[in-house]
């Protein structure tokens, strides 16, 4: 009868569902309603849509890309089993959507993106040559499992907790990683420096 | 990091990286992953219905050739079940006799009511699948 109820009053599902935890909202997507899953990604859009970003410094790739992993999520969804929050399992989609993507890009040879419109062309070039941009950049040139940490980490509103069990590591291991990717970073940001001059 | 240990390039790359401010999300996303996820429901709904058609069709025809090999096939080895039961050798003449008499007409209706059941089987297929794109359409 939920159907009935919804059809009746919407503003009265649509407050309810905010109500809802994200297991409730996981369970009544795999029951079938698609509004369920509306609300979830009402809920972690901002940080999906953030985190994509910041593997594919595009706003148009990025939007894609957080399309393809609420896509993917709501394929995937009948093989979450609630062993961790479902933002960490969405956000370890949405890391294996960007990085499919980076790999796909790079084996065609595709890595430096070229927006389409010259406006954001423009803009982007403006963007780019502004060092803190250059060096958020570079993250994009670290091992990915090292740039997978490092854009969890800067992104304000993942935990250290949840980062290591989006990669399923422990603790340990994600300090020692991120020290190492940390030292990575410095050597490409120190190359790129080199190469193109500090802006 | 530890702080004593930061050089200038390290502080420059800690506070480009913590300096990143969060992106509004695009205008209209919310409703462009919806329509996607409702695209990709109405797809799996009929994936899942068309797969239990088929399958019903496939145990339909399965039944339907086993019942067809199956009455020759009892026909012709029945002898060793009634061969014990008195009276049963005659029936089995009369049957035999029978079937040798009209085996045209038998396989005839077999083969009518294959028809009707493939018939029946495809109109069933078919239909809902003939909706189903419809209802895409006017999504």
């Amino acid at each position: 009868m939920s159907w009935l109820q919804a059809a009746m009053w919407p503003e009265v599902e649509r407050a309810r569902m905010t109500e809802d935890s994200d297991l409730a909202l996981v369970q009544r997507t795999r029951a079938g309603e698609v509004e369920a899953f509306s609300e979830l990604v009402r809920r972690h859009e901002r940080v999906v849509y953030n985190l994509s970003f910041r593997f594919m410094r595009d706003n148009a790739l990025a939007e894609d890309m957080a399309q393809e992993a609420f896509l993917k999520a709501y394929r995937l969804l009948h093989g979450f089993r609630g062993g961790c929050s479902f933002s960490t399992w969405l956000y370890r989609v949405t890391s294996s959507v960007c990085l499919t993507e980076l790999n796909r890009r790079k084996r065609r040879g595709e890595v430096e993106l070229t927006p389409a419109h010259t406006n954001e062309a423009a803009a982007e070039a403006e963007e780019a040559s502004d060092t803190p941009e250059m060096i958020r950049r570079c993250v994009t040139k670290l091992p990915e499992r090292y740039a997978t940490i490092v854009s969890m980490y800067y992104l304000q509103e993942v935990s250290y907790e949840d980062i290591a069990e989006t990669m399923k590591i422990p603790m340990g291991t994600l300090k020692t990683w991120m020290h190492r990717a940390r030292l990575q970073l410095r050597k490409i940001v120190e190359k790129e420096m080199k190469t193109h001059g500090p802006q | 990091m530890d702080p004593n240990n930061m050089t200038e390039l390290d502080r420059m790359i800690e506070e480009a990286l913590k300096s990143e401010p969060l992106r509004p999300v695009p205008n209209g996303f919310h409703r462009r992953v919806e329509e996607r996820v409702r695209v990709a429901a109405f797809a799996s709904q009929e994936r899942r219905g068309f797969h239990s058609r088929l399958w019903a069709s496939a145990v339909l025809f399965a039944m339907l050739g086993f019942t067809l090999v199956l009455v020759p096939a009892l026909a012709f080895f029945q002898g060793w079940t009634v061969r014990a039961l008195p009276g049963a050798m005659g029936y089995l003449d009369y049957l035999t006799v029978f079937f040798m008499q009209s085996w045209g007409e038998i396989l005839l209706a077999l083969a009518g009511a294959a028809g009707v059941v493939g018939a029946v089987a495809a109109v069933w297929m078919i239909v809902p699948l003939v909706r189903g794109k419809s209802a895409h359409q006017q999504q």
